[in-house]
């Protein structure tokens, strides 16, 4: 009796994962089949270039970080007035596919190929190795080896944000907007830098504005494959956050964090996106969002592109610009000295007169902060 | 401050519960009456995609004249009926077709992601379809009004008073009418009961479709009344924790239910001890004694119940509770250094509580003896 359990349980682990490779990459790829491959090869304009976006596990179409690296590469490739169907992408659905879909573009014969998020970093790096001539762009990647020392390569560009600086405006943000002097922030995996970063800066942006003001920051203590994906987890912490007290939330992770949006909204409090305007992308929240800290993904991605057609691709790390969404609805509630001190803010954060990231008590030690080069 | 604490820990354990019941209510229905279930998580998925479907169109088509409460009653009522047809293709596979039942519920779970993440890809993202809301929490009159029982129990959304009267309904139906014996027979030795005149067929159809009905309950109060809107796979794995939870709760709702808030409350704690107002160490050594001393209030009503020597002696049970009221004296005398322990081990407080009771309390766990054989008529 008890081994039929044995058995069902392991039945249930490979099913497990199973329902999560559900869309694995190898079916989802829009376009490198075998049967595919020559008709772009021989059609009369031709590709000069072909371009592959491997997202991190998610959706192309996830309203966060993977979209607008989709976003830069489609917005690079009309630049370089390339076709169709010289871009492709695959969805990652399993963090154990990295490898292999990576290899499945440098295979099909890709000459610019996008990988998104940090943990694809160390994997991007040593196919990049091995393939000189294959230009690669890393979206949040820092160029650096396994003791974190600076590791340029000359075909891999990292395109990194300082995370920190659009957190502490967020947290200006909410430490200005409160009332109540008590703020929240939901998290994804903290082990993620950007995410830690933001956190980091969040909490610092808060306590510089408003001293008194208490932060409470939950992270996910999930693995990789759901801390970005459990709206549900999201939206029970936002209640726990909200019963404590807190009446501004701020949601950095994905999915996990537009549950929390979604359920602040619902019971009164004020939200912060991350990434991008959130505003746009998440229709419920659109009367309480007073912004969001965004990084320019696209404009960074599709720079990096047409960098490669004028041979001036960089390698090693660049930074985008960080800054803070439009406030959209909630303009007239914002006030104006508030607003003209978050420029102020800003204006001290891109000249490093105000350093965002200083780890504080209970913080996470690793928040690989990067000094600002003004 | 430590019952405000305990308030707010143990209501949010209940809401982190109440997907695990219902979902462990759902394959219990479906296991007493002899078909495993593993496609809980499928038809969960299914049931929060289709409440969030009904109740955001249902609002759409008609241009928002009725409250939003009456379109999430309707999404409700959607996401039910699809999760009790998904249960429903799940009971002709495995009880008309006899394919084995692991795959057939496999297949649920497959169908229920790709279908789901195909029209939210298809249909929801590109509209930027907007959810109508959460249902409104009801304060019960009078109740609510008991010092920390009240705020635990009694402030509370619509589903989770549903999820508290089905769990207290279905231990009684269960276990002590007609029907539930029945229903008993049919998962224990299907060939003894359809030779008393019940028809085995049938009972298995009727309680697979009424498991699914429950499942769908679960998924739906994810989206109805916690985020609000359906995320690509929200469930996150929520269905096979259900399965564990009713494994663990020895196929009964009552014990299904406390796992599962056993379940709740440990990852209720591991989100609250994040807050950073509380000594970590001092947090965990206070579980540490509660699980002990109602470890040896559980193993003390045994042996009151069984009125036999049967059980522990009662010396190891005095030993183990004075044991556990020391630790709890001691815990709030000794100053504990301040260490936060890592996020990643508060996501495992779960597992490792459940372990803990798995190896103290509960006895073995059998299963109903049919369970998973396609009934074969003599």
């Amino acid at each position: 009796m008890f081994k039929k359990y044995f058995t069902t349980m392991f039945a249930l682990l490979f099913i497990l994962s199973l329902a999560l490779a559900a869309c694995s990459p190898a079916v989802q790829t829009k376009q490198p089949t075998a049967v595919d491959q020559p008709v772009t090869q021989e059609a009369p304009q031709g590709c000069a270039y072909k371009i592959g976006f491997v997202s991190d596990v998610g959706k192309i179409n996830d309203q966060s970080f993977n979209q607008a690296s989709w976003t830069g590469v489609e917005e690079g490739a009309k630049a370089l007035g390339l076709a169709k169907d010289c871009i492709s992408f695959i969805e990652t659905t399993d963090s154990a596919d990295y490898e292999t879909n990576i290899r499945s573009f440098v295979e099909e014969g890709y000459n610019i190929i996008i990988t998104s998020g940090f943990a694809m970093g160390q994997i991007t790096r040593k196919i990049a190795t091995e393939n000189p001539d294959v230009y690669f762009i890393g979206v949040d990647q820092q160029q650096v080896d396994e003791n974190f020392a600076p590791a340029p390569l000359a075909n891999v560009t990292g395109l990194n944000f300082h995370e920190d600086i659009g957190g502490f405006l967020a947290g200006a943000t909410a430490g200005l907007m409160t009332k109540s002097n008590v703020v929240g922030g939901v998290f994804g995996c903290q082990f993620i830098p950007a995410v830690a970063r933001y956190e980091v800066g969040y909490y610092n942006g808060v306590k510089f504005v408003n001293p008194n003001a208490k932060v409470i920051d939950i992270y996910h203590p999930g693995s990789i494959d759901v801390c970005f994906g459990d709206a549900t987890f999201g939206s029970e912490t936002a209640q726990a956050l909200i019963s404590e007290g807190a009446d501004v939330v701020y949601g950095a992770g994905g999915l996990t964090a537009n549950g929390a949006m979604i359920t602040s909204c619902n019971q009164g409090a004020l939200v912060i996106g991350t990434d991008m305007d959130v505003f746009l992308t998440l229709p419920e929240v659109k009367d309480c969002i007073i912004t969001s800290a965004l990084k320019d993904i696209v404009t960074g991605v599709s720079d990096l592109i047409v960098a490669v057609s004028k041979g001036t691709f960089p390698g090693g790390d660049t930074f985008g610009p960080s800054m803070l969404a439009p406030y959209h609805n909630l303009d007239a509630q914002v006030p104006a000295e508030v607003k003209a001190k978050l420029e102020d803010i800003a204006k001290k954060l891109a000249s490093g007169e105000i350093d965002p990231c200083v780890p504080f008590e209970g913080s996470n030690p690793n928040t690989f902060c990067v000094p600002v080069n003004p | 401050m430590t019952s405000i604490l305990l308030v707010s820990l143990m209501s949010l354990a209940i809401i982190k519960a109440a997907p695990l019941i219902y979902g462990a209510l759902c394959g219990l229905m479906s296991e007493r009456s002899g078909v495993v279930n593993i496609g809980i998580e499928g038809m969960m998925l299914t049931g929060a995609f289709m409440a969030f479907m009904g109740s955001a169109l249902f609002s759409k088509w008609t241009g928002g004249v009725f409250n939003p409460n009456v379109s999430l009653v309707v999404g409700l009522l959607v996401g039910i009926i699809s999760a009790a047809l998904v249960a429903g293709l799940h009971a002709i596979l495995s009880i008309h077709y006899k394919i084995d039942q692991v795959i057939s519920g496999t297949v649920i779970n497959l169908l229920a992601v790709g279908l789901t993440n195909y029209v939210a890809n298809a249909y929801i993202d590109p509209t930027h379809l907007s959810g109508v809301g959460v249902f409104p929490v009801w304060k019960i009159p009078l109740l609510s009004k008991i010092p920390i029982l009240g705020p635990i129990f009694f402030e509370h959304q619509p589903m989770i008073y549903l999820m508290f009267a089905l769990v207290l309904f279905l231990q009684y139906a269960i276990f002590n009418t007609p029907w539930g014996l029945r229903l008993r027979s049919v998962g224990e030795y299907p060939q003894a009961a359809d030779s008393v005149g019940i028809n085995v067929i049938k009972t298995r159809y009727l309680n697979v479709i009424l498991g699914g009905a429950l499942a769908g309950l679960g998924g739906a109060i994810m989206v109805l009344e916690s985020v609000g809107r359906f995320q690509k796979l929200m469930t996150s794995g929520r269905g096979f924790i259900a399965l564990a939870v009713m494994i663990f709760g020895r196929w009964s709702p009552i014990g299904a239910f406390g796992a599962a808030i056993l379940f709740g409350f440990s990852e209720a704690l591991g989100v609250r001890l994040q807050f950073g107002d509380i000594n970590h160490l001092y947090a965990l050594v206070v579980v540490a004694a509660l699980a002990v001393i109602l470890t040896s209030i559980v193993w003390g009503i045994n042996r009151l119940r069984n009125r036999s020597t049967k059980g522990k002696s009662p010396f190891l049970i005095g030993g183990i509770f004075t044991l556990g009221l020391t630790i709890l004296y001691l815990a709030n005398q000794v100053e504990f250094p301040k260490v936060s322990v890592p996020i990643e081990f508060l996501g495992l407080l779960p597992y490792v509580l459940t372990i803990i009771v798995l190896t103290g309390l509960v006895k073995r766990a059998v299963g109903p003896a049919a369970v998973g054989k396609p009934y074969e008529k003599q």
